[in-house]
């Protein structure tokens, strides 16, 4: 217990939340606390929406992959048909990894601007990194549960082998904290659910179709080949793709580079703006 | 009327005629156009959400499949894959756009409040539900009409019996309105919403034969598919472009009328009842 101040009798404790000038709180350069405070509250968020991020990407999966082994025809069933499934499934566990790691943290940040609850954490003593880092975190946790979700379907209804785990991994994290920022960034901006659903609507949703998800780019023609080479995106799912099928591992460094570049220039913007207060504080 | 003329105010109501109540008619047309309108307005207010959103991602789905599922070369039958595939993303565009019309236009306003100035005027069930309807089949229309002529530009998808075009996407559109309708009454949340179109309106628009044949499809789903009536408007719809079906046209006609004259009453039903709308 503190001590009375000016002597306005010993025996009455100040009540609580009073001020207390006394005692100062250092946070060092990183508030942990705040930190995992803020982290705590985005995972008990996801625990509330399992059913969005798990069930449906599961279930979509399902009948996009249905859809295509009925489409394939006379292929079903032979060798070919085989190979044109199995690379669908890392494309779609991919898929349902990156579309929840960027809706995730979206939501969540406009939710709180248009409910006004995002004081609650700028008057708290949380900073840019700490924020940056819980948003992003938390939103790679709801991409790799979503991701894994549909994964272990395959492995149950079909088949979903896993040539090089590790390599899964790291593109695992490089694709979902690209796209966990990307979606930082998109709340941010956002003023109205209107842009929101824009953003996922004309960027997002093409971005991650327009990548080489279903099909090879090798085989595609020419111009639309240098537009999926140029989508970072592309990078995420081959890279998946690779450690799930372990072929054309010569294609891993490069992807591995773009996708460390991005990561880091996407971080330095939505870490600039947060400091900022960008259509936060104002 | 008489009662009042006699009344001490006589001198009053001698100088200003009373006003007779008004006579609305077996048809409150006022009333059925004025609804119509706002739903329709509705929607256009916002229509890079409701109509050029769901164009993109429906021509989004078009140029991926083709080209996943074997592109230019592939044929149907003696039909080209895309020219196959074509009429059946249209007809999923419209549908889902249909039903998602009324039943975002009810539920947001049960749960703004606003159903009240919906409920309050004269308007008979029919007038209501028929308003509604009207505004999802315009939606679904609307989005059809824009997403045939994008993709007409780019692969011409011929048209073989106009009528038969035209019959499926009304029928379809207005099934869809329907259910949006039933739905939007049902639902207290959004999550419900989202619930019915995750777990019921896309299985059943991609498990009815838009992406593929049923002679490619294993015998399970065939038996699938003849219980969905996606399959049936789809299919029919697909019949009026390129000519060729996978069921029988008259067949899906009558499950069209059969299911829409089903809808119509239960949603008639539920509007006089008043069940979840004036409770």
């Amino acid at each position: 217990m503190d001590m009375p101040v000016d002597g306005v009798g010993a025996e009455t404790p100040l009540p609580a939340g009073a001020y207390r000038p006394d005692r100062r709180r250092y946070h060092g350069r990183f508030n942990t606390l705040g930190f995992l405070t803020l982290l705590g509250r985005e995972i008990k968020r996801l625990r509330k929406l399992a059913m969005l991020f798990l069930v449906a990407p599961g279930l979509s999966a399902a009948l996009y992959f249905t859809v295509f082994a009925f489409g394939l025809g006379d292929k079903r069933g032979t060798p070919e048909g085989d190979a044109i499934l199995a690379f669908l499934v890392p494309g779609l566990v991919t898929l349902s990894l990156l579309t929840q790691s960027v809706q995730i943290p979206s939501f969540s940040i406009l939710y709180a601007k248009m409910e006004g609850a995002i004081l609650d954490q700028l008057m708290a003593p949380v900073g840019a990194a700490e924020m940056l880092a819980a948003y992003v975190l938390s939103a790679m946790a709801a991409g790799v549960a979503s991701g894994a979700a549909v994964w272990v379907g395959f492995l149950i209804f079909w088949q979903a082998p896993m040539a090089d785990p590790a390599l899964v991994l790291l593109f695992v994290v490089l694709g979902s904290s690209m796209m966990a920022t990307f979606g930082v960034l998109t709340g941010l901006i956002s003023v109205k659910w209107d842009h929101l659903s824009a953003a996922m609507t004309f960027v997002f949703t093409p971005l991650i179709f327009l990548s080489g998800l279903f099909a090879p780019v090798a085989g595609m023609p020419g111009v639309l080949r240098a537009i999926v080479q140029a989508n970072p995106i592309y990078y995420a799912i081959d890279g998946v793709r690779i450690g799930f099928l372990g072929q054309g591992q010569d294609q891993a460094a490069l992807a591995v580079l773009v996708l460390v570049a991005v990561n880091v220039a996407l971080l330095a913007i939505a870490g600039t703006l947060l400091h900022r207060g960008y259509r936060l504080r104002n | 009327m008489t009662m009042l003329q006699q009344s001490p105010l006589s001198g009053i109501a001698a100088a200003t005629p009373v006003p007779a109540p008004r006579a609305l008619g077996a048809i409150n047309w006022v009333g059925f156009t004025t609804l119509t309108k706002r739903e329709i307005r509705r929607f256009l207010k916002v229509w890079v959400q409701t109509i050029a959103a769901p164009v993109v991602t429906t021509l989004l789905f078009y140029s991926v499949f083709a080209l996943a599922l074997g592109g230019v070369v592939r044929m149907v039958g003696d039909v080209p894959f895309l020219r196959f595939l074509g009429p059946g993303l249209i007809m999923m565009g419209m549908a889902q756009n249909a039903f998602a019309n009324t039943s975002s236009s009810v539920l947001v306003s049960k749960v703004q409040g606003n159903i009240v100035d919906v409920l309050m005027p004269p308007l008979s069930p029919f007038e209501f539900v028929s308003a509604f309807v009207t505004g999802g089949i315009v939606r679904g229309l609307m989005v059809g009409l824009v997403t045939w002529v994008v993709i007409q530009l780019v692969v011409p998808l011929g048209l073989h019996a106009p009528f038969y075009v035209l019959f499926h996407a009304v029928m379809a559109s207005m099934l869809l309105s329907l259910l949006g309708l039933i739905g939007g009454i049902w639902a207290d949340k959004f999550d419900h919403m989202a619930a019915i179109t995750n777990f019921v309106i896309t299985p059943l628009s991609f498990l009815s034969g838009t992406f593929y044949t049923l002679d490619s499809a294993p015998r399970f789903f065939h038996t699938v598919a003849h219980v969905n009536p996606f399959f049936y408007f789809i299919d029919g719809f697909r019949y009026g472009f390129i000519g060729r079906t996978d069921g029988t046209l008259g067949t899906g006609i009558a499950v069209m009328l059969g299911i829409n004259l089903v809808l119509w009453l239960v949603a008639l039903r539920m509007v006089s009842t008043g069940y979840k709308l004036k409770a």
